[in-house]
């Protein structure tokens, strides 16, 4: 071994030279030493990859874990009379859970505090005297805190348990009318009016803290708990921005005050200044101080006005505005002096909207925003007389005839519950679940404890399974001999084949024929793009109907047996619901929006028509007037709100007294590992990118391995971030409702490209690296739409896949107007479809995944443009990516990764994430890194009985 | 005549760093078991809420084993290497018992070195990462004592230069160069 301390020196000398002049500089220094040479080459080839090596010692990795063990042990364990139930979401003050007070026999919101300020006896003290402070706040609009308590291991909150949507869910759907901004706001106004008088100051205002009930009354959340839950004195003390907050709470700082932007001593009028901007963004829904880095946001808060109401909402009238705008004057003197001048103005203006007096109070000193305001004073009021009756529509009337429910947790393993279904007489239920990989279908009694495996003696994936409405057969969807729907005995024996197709039955009222969609899905926002039509048939005979070629699983057939609802996919990727007749014809539209619908179920009467959908954020549970002979749905969707982030697979019990659902937490995040294409192996050593409880997937990493690009789901957002390789320096370069989707690198690194539904179906786009020059690529026929985008290794081109059809390459520089498109030759195949993942680096040919209509299944696929060939190269295998040598390729599948030699057809398994699944894998140019995304999920069947 | 523990660990530390070599055999299980035992008491006293770091147990330890009265900074400094020493052993036994032994389906982890070792994977590191630092050491055995006390005993920066009286800039040239040595090392180049 050679003297380290020499190749120490070299080493660290070259580290300081930019690395493109390292090997001059190594040439010089080793001379003819090629062995010196080749050591300090070799241990620079690891630089970059040791930063985060072994930084965490040993024991820190492990408390963090049975940290998050812990958490999770949460549920179902009891503190002092309150017994926690499920958890309700996480923010930067802890963690908040439903709990059940046996004392009083009442449900509340229990908010677990760290335990770090406990730990010093003199923050104690204050945080207890603070505490009682802010449980002493007694007034309508304030969330009412019931006790602050202590156990040995951490502070916890307990308040009333609010069933309402946060502000910030609201602003979401939709902005407000200047009637129900008014409305709101005085009731805030009021709350805040009672703390201020009473010396506490929120501190936090924001419109995640303020939550409006279904009966349209505020409460304002988390008084005095920003001060309370940190470390310092009065000045500074916000938490910062956040990408990757448990609950994707994002842009905190963007309510926050000048004053306390530059870390000022912050008084009542900080409240008053963050009130105002959730004024503004109410009646706008933008937030006026943004930016796409904390700096930025602090920069527009200290040293700019945002643009006037009027110009985002011409609706607006002058007074609101100009009420809005003196709350949010920069300089404490100019703005509000106290929250009850404010909540007179907000007052006045509700009983004289067509008054200016508040108007007229105001001297015109702001110059810029408000000369815009020269508009005859008659106009305003003809437009607020309008307004009158355009915003009757308020949150207010809302039909409450279903609300109260009891919850009732029926499973409780590790992994996922799914496919509830209740028998007729109410007492069990079946599900599926998985153990050791397989599917299997459980019988369980609603009160008992223990599960009766029905399939334990097959050895294929048996799920979905149905009572019959006599409950005496039960159907499923097995993979066993080929596959199809079967049909058992309710105590498990007696199966039978019924059809070699088909996902998700449904019974007919009449327990005689069997209804199905084509294609299988578990989630509904990646399902695959194959049309899957929908059959009924004979579970006697085997007679079968074509109901209808349409797009269409998860059929659901009505209690009149007379139409089906199901969902599928609508022009621009959108999911939709649809009713149809049991013999065919027209499917009638239930819905038709950019949100995700799916799960549809009728009401036991025939009357109303259920469904899941993540209209108001998350994947809740819905439902619509309807005709269940003509399919004609009446007045818009109602929320019937479950107390989860994410439920599906509803189904009503035959007495309609109660529902079974699935609760599911999914997340994913990135990971990177090295990777050796000589020996095929991965490094030992995979690291965390990104943590969260978020949906963070489709990774890239640049060209130069300095960036990743990736997008995330947030609540109802999906947008493209980028970050420094190891995660580090998160920057959000799309920040809209839409769903942009799968962004990639051009080889340059210079722009990126991705997908988006922005102008209601999905399309191509590129823009800059930053985020800037954004610019529509693709526009696709009606019936089609943009999916992954792949670039060519020149970045000369850029392919868009189509939905049920081939990739079209397109010129990256221009417009969609410009465009001539480039088709790839048709193999005269129409029952396949082709999506390319991955041009080779020698620009020859593409390797992506083919699918089959009718079959669920993708394999990998090649095409090469020398010989305009088409290749089945793997019989498995979802997204694939060449390796420099043109030959072989990286895929994955399921809960593995995969390398395939797409010549000789040999594979090896590089990776196996079971029990969790592989979402997506991106592979650096140099071959020497993977990075990939891992989905894990916990879902639970949960019973909900109606009172 | 039975000493109490801290006196007798604070006259381990002063004759160790005497150079006497066997006060420290003498002292290494006195705290190896101190550390065992808080390890495996964390999982008790710990519901949520807050994360427990290396450091901090050591700190503790270092309060709890030595007498408080002797204000001497060396004695922290010794103790500090000691205590990462005993950490790394504590680990790396852990992990050689773990490699050899059958565990069936879902485990219960009952203590934090427990939870360290989590998988055969990651008991396998910990093994081949010891091996590799015993050559580090062999090669330089100054990068070998960072690595310890920054990884196994949680150290910073600062308090590793204070422990082996060495600059900062010592230290951190001597760690970044120490951990890619290793990471090679393991990649099996």
């Amino acid at each position: 071994m050679r003297d380290l301390a020499k190749i120490e020196e070299i080493y660290h000398q070259a580290l300081q030279i930019p690395s493109e002049k390292r090997d001059e500089f190594l040439r010089n220094f080793c001379g003819n030493d090629n062995e010196l040479r080749n050591e300090v080459e070799s241990l620079l080839s690891f630089d970059e990859q040791a930063k985060d090596f072994i930084e965490t010692p040993p024991i820190d990795v492990a408390a963090n874990l049975i940290n998050e063990q812990n958490k999770e042990r949460l549920i179902g364990r009891s503190f002092n009379h309150y017994l926690i139930l499920e958890k309700l979401g996480a923010g930067g003050m802890g963690e908040v859970y439903l709990a059940e007070d046996t004392k009083l026999n009442r449900k509340v919101a229990l908010k677990i505090l760290p335990l770090q300020f406990s730990q010093d006896a003199e923050r104690r003290k204050r945080f207890e005297k603070e505490a009682r402070a802010v449980s002493a706040l007694n007034h309508p609009n304030i969330i009412t805190i019931y006790g602050i308590e202590k156990t040995e291991d951490f502070n916890f909150i307990a308040t009333e348990l609010i069933e309402g949507k946060t502000l910030r869910e609201l602003i979401a759907e939709k902005p407000f009318s200047p009637k129900e901004a008014i409305e709101i706001g005085i009731q805030i106004a009021d709350a805040l009016d009672s703390a201020h008088s009473l010396g506490i100051i929120h501190r936090d205002i924001k419109p995640a803290n303020i939550m409006i009930r279904q009966d349209g009354i505020v409460k304002v959340l988390d008084f005095g708990l920003a001060k309370l839950s940190k470390h310092g004195g009065d000045s500074g003390d916000f938490e910062t921005r956040d990408h990757t907050a448990p609950n994707g709470v994002m842009g905190t700082i963007n309510y926050m005050s000048p004053e306390q932007a530059l870390g000022e001593t912050v008084d009542f009028r900080t409240d008053i200044f963050s009130f105002g901007v959730v004024l503004y963004e109410m009646l706008t829904g933008v937030k006026p101080f943004d930016g796409i880095s904390d700096a930025a946001i602090y920069n527009a808060t200290i040293n700019h006005n945002p643009p006037a109401l009027s110009e985002v909402n011409p609706e607006i009238p002058l007074a609101l505005e100009k009420i809005v705008f003196h709350t949010i004057e920069k300089k404490l003197a100019d703005r509000y002096q106290t929250i009850s001048e404010l909540k007179r103005d907000l007052q006045e203006l509700k009983e004289n909207p067509n008054s200016d007096l508040v108007a007229k109070k105001f001297s015109i000193k702001r110059k810029s925003n408000f000369a815009k305001f020269a508009v005859p004073i008659s106009a305003v009021i003809l437009l607020l007389a309008v307004s009158y009756f355009l915003f009757s529509k308020s949150l207010l009337n809302q039909t409450a005839e279903i609300k109260n429910f009891n919850y009732t947790q029926l499973t409780s393993q590790t992994g996922e519950e799914v496919f509830p279904n209740l028998s007729p007489d109410g007492k069990s239920f079946l599900y599926s679940s998985r153990e050791n990989g397989k599917w299997n279908i459980y019988l369980k009694q609603i009160d008992g404890s223990n599960q009766i495996n029905l399939t334990k003696n097959s050895n294929a994936d048996d799920k979905q399974a149905v009572f019959s409405p006599d409950g005496t057969q039960i159907a499923f969807r097995s993979e066993r001999d080929g596959g199809g729907i079967f049909v058992m005995n309710s105590n498990g024996e007696n199966v039978k084949r019924i059809t070699n197709v088909g996902f998700y039955p449904s019974w007919s009222p009449d327990g005689k024929e069997l209804a199905f969609g084509i294609d299988d899905f578990s989630e509904p926002g990646s399902r695959t793009t194959v049309p899957s039509q929908l059959w009924r048939i004979n579970a006697e005979t085997g007679e079968k109907h074509l109901i209808t070629e349409h797009d269409g699983v998860q059929p659901n057939w009505s209690p009149n047996g007379k139409r089906i609802a199901f969902w599928g996919l609508n022009s621009g990727g959108q999911r939709d619901i649809w009713t149809i007749s049991v013999n065919g014809g027209d499917a009638v539209e239930v819905t038709s929006d950019s949100s995700i619908d799916w799960n549809p179920f009728w009401s036991p009467d025939g009357k109303f028509l259920y469904f899941v959908s993540n209209r108001s954020g998350s994947m809740n549970l819905w439902r619509i007037a309807i005709n269940e002979n003509s399919g004609k749905v009446s007045g818009n969707p109602e929320p019937i709100t479950i107390p989860s982030n994410y439920s599906g697979f509803f189904n009503f019990a035959h007495d309609g007294k109660s529902f079974a659902y699935v609760q599911t937490v999914n997340y994913s995040n990135i990971f990177k590992t090295d990777f050796d294409s000589k020996t095929e192996t991965l490094g030992k050593y995979p690291v965390e990118i990104t943590k969260g409880s978020k949906i963070t997937t489709n990774p890239e990493i640049s060209a130069d391995n300095q960036y990743i690009t990736f997008d995330a789901i947030g609540d109802k957002q999906e947008d493209v971030f980028i970050a420094k390789a190891d995660g580090s320096e998160i920057r959000q370069l799309t920040n809209d409702i839409y769903k942009d989707r799968a962004p990639r690198w051009s080889p340059d690194g210079r722009r990126i490209a991705f997908f988006t539904d922005e102008t209601g179906k999905y399309e191509g786009y590129v823009m800059n690296a930053d985020g800037s020059e954004r610019k529509k690529v693709t526009t696709f026929a009606a019936d089609s739409w943009s999916q992954l985008p792949v670039w060519s290794p020149d970045g000369k081109r850029v392919i868009f896949n189509s939905r049920n059809g081939y990739p079209i390459i397109f010129d990256p520089d221009k417009e969609t107007t410009e465009q001539t498109p480039q088709y790839l030759p048709d193999e005269g195949n129409p029952k396949r479809w082709f999506m390319a993942y991955s041009w080779s680096f020698d620009g020859k040919k593409l390797i992506g995944y083919g699918r089959d209509v009718e079959k669920p299944e993708s394999y990998l696929m090649t095409f090469d443009f020398t010989t305009n060939k088409y290749k089945v190269v793997s019989d498995f295998g979802t997204r694939a990516l060449w390796l420099a040598d043109n030959k072989r390729a990286i895929f994955y599948h399921g809960d593995k990764i995969y390398l395939l030699d797409t010549e000789t057809k040999r594979r090896k398994q590089l990776l196996s994430v079971a029990p969790n699944r592989i979402q997506s894998v991106s592979l650096s140019k140099d071959n020497r890194s993977i990075y990939y995304s891992v989905q894990k999920s916990e879902s639970d069947i949960w019973l909900a009985n109606i009172q | 005549m039975i000493v109490p523990p801290e006196k007798e660990v604070t006259r381990l530390l002063e004759a160790w760093s005497h150079g006497n070599q066997e006060a420290l055999d003498q002292l290494m299980p006195l705290v190896y078991e101190e550390l065992r035992q808080m390890a495996k008491n964390y999982m008790n006293s710990q519901s949520s809420g807050h994360t427990l770091q290396t450091t901090a147990l050591i700190h503790e330890a270092y309060l709890k084993l030595a007498d408080q009265r002797e204000k001497r900074w060396q004695n922290r400094a010794h103790f500090f290497a000691v205590a990462a020493q005993a950490m790394r052993h504590i680990l790396v036994d852990h992990a050689r018992s773990h490699q050899t032994q059958k565990r069936g389906g879902e485990t219960q982890i009952i203590s934090l070195e427990e939870a360290a070792i989590i998988s055969k994977e990651r008991a396998n590191e910990l093994v081949a990462l010891d091996e590799a630092l015993k050559n580090l050491s062999a090669l330089d055995e100054r990068k070998g004592q960072v690595v310890e006390l920054r990884y196994f005993g949680g150290l910073s920066v600062e308090e590793t230069a204070e422990v082996l009286k060495i600059s900062e800039g010592t230290v951190l040239r001597d760690w970044r160069f120490a951990k890619t040595w290793l990471l090679r090392e393991l990649s099996g180049q």
